[in-house]
């Protein structure tokens, strides 16, 4: 993954991705290495592999809604990046399209790029808190 | 009476009441793009402006559970006197209604979303018309499995969160209405 910071207000970033690159690890990575703490991302590109998560209400759990061992479209990435406990946590949501045409998606959980994956990172200098949610089970961003 | 007759009359009433119960669900099924958004559904909503002293600004839109987060939008663009802005979204809801613009009847053909749901992508716009914020988003969710539907949204309840970031501009978009669709439709030259 190659990236270049292309505006400074708002600090922007665009994030190149290549084949082989896994795209929920890299951005994780990225938010830790430059100290994101609220920023909004969107990204189009291809996949080579994809597992994409649904939320189980019942187990407060996210179930793998779909494992597509396949090259498909990548033809929307969104998300957004907030501090838990202080460090960033990146959630993205994603739809891939098939060779027919029809689309999947998901909560991002592992997404393998061939051959690119094109993504812009808008970073605000306020921060963006998580704190968890005992009703859902899960770390919700509060403002 | 004849017996003929008296069948014929039969056939006629019944075919009446098909033709009313047929145009009710008809009704039902369809909304006009001018419907008026109720506020005051997502009381829940928080809003965070995420670089303060700039001129366009950006805002964190954060929904909780219950919260009906299309009449929340139109709430926050009232309340912060949006009229221009773009957003995107992500985040999961239990129950949804999203529309599929039939463009013989010009109006929204409604297609519900029961269960839970990702939101896996919404995106959406705010301008004005006749002065007033007017809010158009669509999205697209996922079920259990992984498949998608999507559509212009009518409404949304959130379930547990949504997490919306918005980009206001400092300038006015404004809309008008378009005789040949019924929609308002953003026109950049509109003064």
């Amino acid at each position: 993954m190659r990236w270049k910071q292309i505006e400074d207000a708002p600090k922007t970033f665009v994030l190149i991705f290549e084949t082989g690159d896994e795209i929920a690890n890299a951005l994780q990575q990225f938010a830790k290495g430059q100290g994101l703490a609220g920023s909004s991302f969107k990204a189009i590109g291809a996949l080579s592999y994809a597992r994409l998560g649904w939320f189980n209400w019942a187990t407060k759990k996210y179930d793998p809604a779909c494992v597509l061992d396949e090259q498909v479209e990548l033809l929307s990435l969104i998300g957004d990046i907030a501090l838990r406990d202080g460090e960033p946590q990146v959630h993205a949501h994603v739809v891939v399209g098939r060779s027919d045409g029809t689309a999947h998606g998901g909560h991002l959980l592992e997404a393998r790029v061939r051959p690119t994956c094109e993504l812009v990172l808008t970073e605000s200098p306020v921060h963006l808190q998580k704190k968890y949610d005992p009703k859902s089970g899960i770390a919700l961003i509060q403002v | 009476m004849s017996k003929i007759k008296r069948l014929g009359c039969a056939l006629v009433l019944i075919g009446i009441t098909a033709v009313m119960v047929r145009s009710q669900n008809k009704a039902d099924e369809y909304v006009t793009p001018a419907e008026a958004v109720p506020t005051g559904k997502a009381p829940k909503m928080q809003v965070q402006l995420l670089n303060p002293g700039e001129a366009t600004k950006q805002y964190a839109v954060i929904f909780y559970q219950g919260d009906e987060a299309y009449s929340g939008l139109q709430e926050f663009a009232e309340k912060y006197h949006v009229t221009s802005a773009h957003f995107t979204a992500i985040g999961a809801l239990n129950g949804a209604t999203v529309g599929w613009f039939d463009p013989q009847r010009k109006m929204y053909k409604k297609i519900p979303i029961n269960g839970q749901h990702e939101v896996i992508g919404m995106s959406g716009d705010i301008a004005l018309y006749q002065g007033k914020p007017v809010v158009h988003t669509h999205m697209v969710v996922g079920g259990p499995d992984g498949t998608t539907r999507g559509g212009h949204v009518l409404e949304a309840y959130v379930s547990p969160t949504l997490e919306v970031m918005v980009t206001v501009d400092p300038v006015t978009m404004r809309k008008r209405l378009d005789p040949e669709t019924n929609l308002t439709l953003i026109d950049p030259a509109l003064k």
